[in-house]
């Protein structure tokens, strides 16, 4: 019961409690393009590696062994881009972040939180990717919500991330959804 | 550059760890247990996981490699491991230049901690860059 | 020496080419992650990341590392040059070596890498096919801080599809 918390910590529930996340920088930032990420072209050894290291102990299938094409989940990413670029005003796309977006950049509060989760991914795909292929991640601001919990008042979030290789068809389409208390 | 015998090298050092074991382990499918866990590395005699000796490897060569320049050779390099590399040690690459023999430049080449603990003394040759 | 850990079998074996590695052709991206783990957390040298960087060098083309090894995760293709050997079927086997020469090992739990000697020819770069072949080397023994330990050592050359010598190492495997 709250008559029986010590008092700094009655004091920090009320202030969770009547707070809002969404404030009209926030509300107003969905849909907005934050950065783009281009890859270095796919080379079979990545394919190939990524491949053995989600299968192992146990081998990997030889369609991945001759790199006909890569796994779905395969990040050409990894280990870094060719090139990064943000894509909001007054960045200058010195800090690069990798799997989120660059609330800061975007002019959100400077919020505090005690804990992140990650909510979860959903992911569409497109085409798939092969020796050879660029490909391009745009990330942008999907929907903010929160709600009461039992940690106070959570901020879920979306960002979303945006696929395609050097043709321009789509490569795949992720959700990332992240809890914030 | 005139090279002589007793000149030491510009040092290469890093702070070791999971952070960089992890990465060499990625790029040279080294998932060895006593490299990636403190029970298997205690059990080994080494107090809790340590790092590949391939890795100390690695930093003699770009030690060697910044001397030399692009080019440069690395000719020959032989090492033995004395001293694991566990954790919470700052790793520095070291070298002096033991004779010069026309281009052909020898060294003494070593991985030393913090507190000048020799991990893993060795020896080199290379020649430098034109 | 009493509780000696080298075999008769194991002391004829010296001398035999036990196995033959071919890679896979080197890529960019394998040298450029292997610059990346190596250097980190500085930013390697550009010669290892960037093409027209390492075009314009004595080299005139990407090169790996020296240290680099395109063996890594997977070869193209391996072969058993030994009839009645067998390779080991356990990760991080002590007694692997021989095994592969149908010989019994020691049977000793630990091993620790003793060192190696390398001597270098020319560079790996961009495309290259490495052949590697092993051979065993020399066994001693003495006593240590660890107990009675031994010393196996194996041989490996390389060489490219030209037949050019890119690297000869003598690796020494402590076991105790």
């Amino acid at each position: 019961m709250m008559a029986s918390l010590p008092f700094r910590q009655q004091e920090f529930q009320e202030e969770q409690m009547t707070q809002t996340y969404l404030t009209d920088v926030v509300r107003n930032a969905v849909g907005t393009e934050c950065s783009r990420t281009v890859s270095y072209p796919i080379e079979a050894s990545a394919i190939r590696r990524w491949a053995l290291a989600v299968y192992w102990p146990e081998p990997a299938p030889q369609v991945f062994m001759d790199a006909e094409y890569a796994p779905e989940d395969f990040d050409p990413f990894a280990w870094g881009p060719a090139s990064y670029e943000s894509l909001l005003e007054g960045d200058d796309g010195s800090v690069v972040v990798r799997h989120g977006i660059n609330e800061r950049a975007l002019g959100f509060p400077e919020w505090k939180f005690r804990a992140g989760l990650n909510g979860g991914m959903n992911c569409t795909y497109g085409v798939r990717m092969h020796v050879g292929d660029v490909i391009t991640d745009v990330k942008s601001v999907g929907e903010y919500t929160e709600r009461q919990g039992r940690n106070g008042l959570m901020l879920i979030t979306q960002s979303i991330s945006t696929w395609t290789n050097q043709q321009g068809e789509l490569v795949k389409r992720t959700v990332n959804a992240g809890i914030r208390y | 550059m005139t090279v002589k015998v007793g000149d030491e090298l510009p040092t290469f050092t890093r702070e070791t760890g999971f952070a960089n074991w992890n990465r060499y382990a990625a790029v040279n499918d080294e998932f060895v247990p006593i490299h990636m866990d403190d029970a298997a590395g205690e059990a080994a005699g080494n107090g809790g996981a340590f790092g590949m000796g391939n890795l100390q490897w690695a930093y003699l060569h770009n030690m060697l490699r910044s001397w030399v320049g692009e080019n440069g050779e690395i000719l020959s390099i032989e090492v033995q491991f004395r001293s694991p590399n566990v954790k919470g040690q700052t790793v520095t690459a070291k070298g002096v230049v033991t004779a010069v023999d026309g281009d052909v430049i020898s060294l003494d080449v070593w991985t030393e901690q913090q507190e000048g603990v020799k991990l893993a003394p060795g020896s080199a040759k290379v020649k430098l860059g034109k | 020496m009493a509780d000696s850990n080298i075999s008769e079998a194991m002391k004829a074996a010296v001398g035999t080419e036990t196995s033959r590695s071919t890679s896979y052709p080197i890529s960019e991206s394998d040298i450029r992650k292997w610059a990346i783990a190596v250097y980190w957390p500085e930013k390697a040298p550009a010669v290892f990341t960037d093409p027209a960087a390492a075009a314009k060098t004595v080299h005139g083309r990407m090169v790996a590392p020296e240290e680099f090894n395109p063996f890594a995760w997977a070869s193209a293709k391996n072969e058993f040059l030994l009839t009645g050997g067998l390779p080991s079927r356990m990760v991080n086997d002590p007694d692997s070596s021989e095994r592969a020469l149908g010989i019994e090992g020691p049977g000793l739990k630990f091993m620790l890498n003793g060192g190696m000697i390398c001597e270098y020819g020319v560079r790996m770069g961009v495309g290259d096919v490495i052949t590697s072949t092993n051979s065993i080397g020399e066994y001693s023994e003495r006593e240590g801080r660890l107990g009675l330990m031994l010393f196996s050592r194996g041989v490996s050359t390389w060489v490219n599809q030209d037949g050019d010598m890119v690297k000869r190492t003598t690796s020494t495997l402590i076991r105790y």
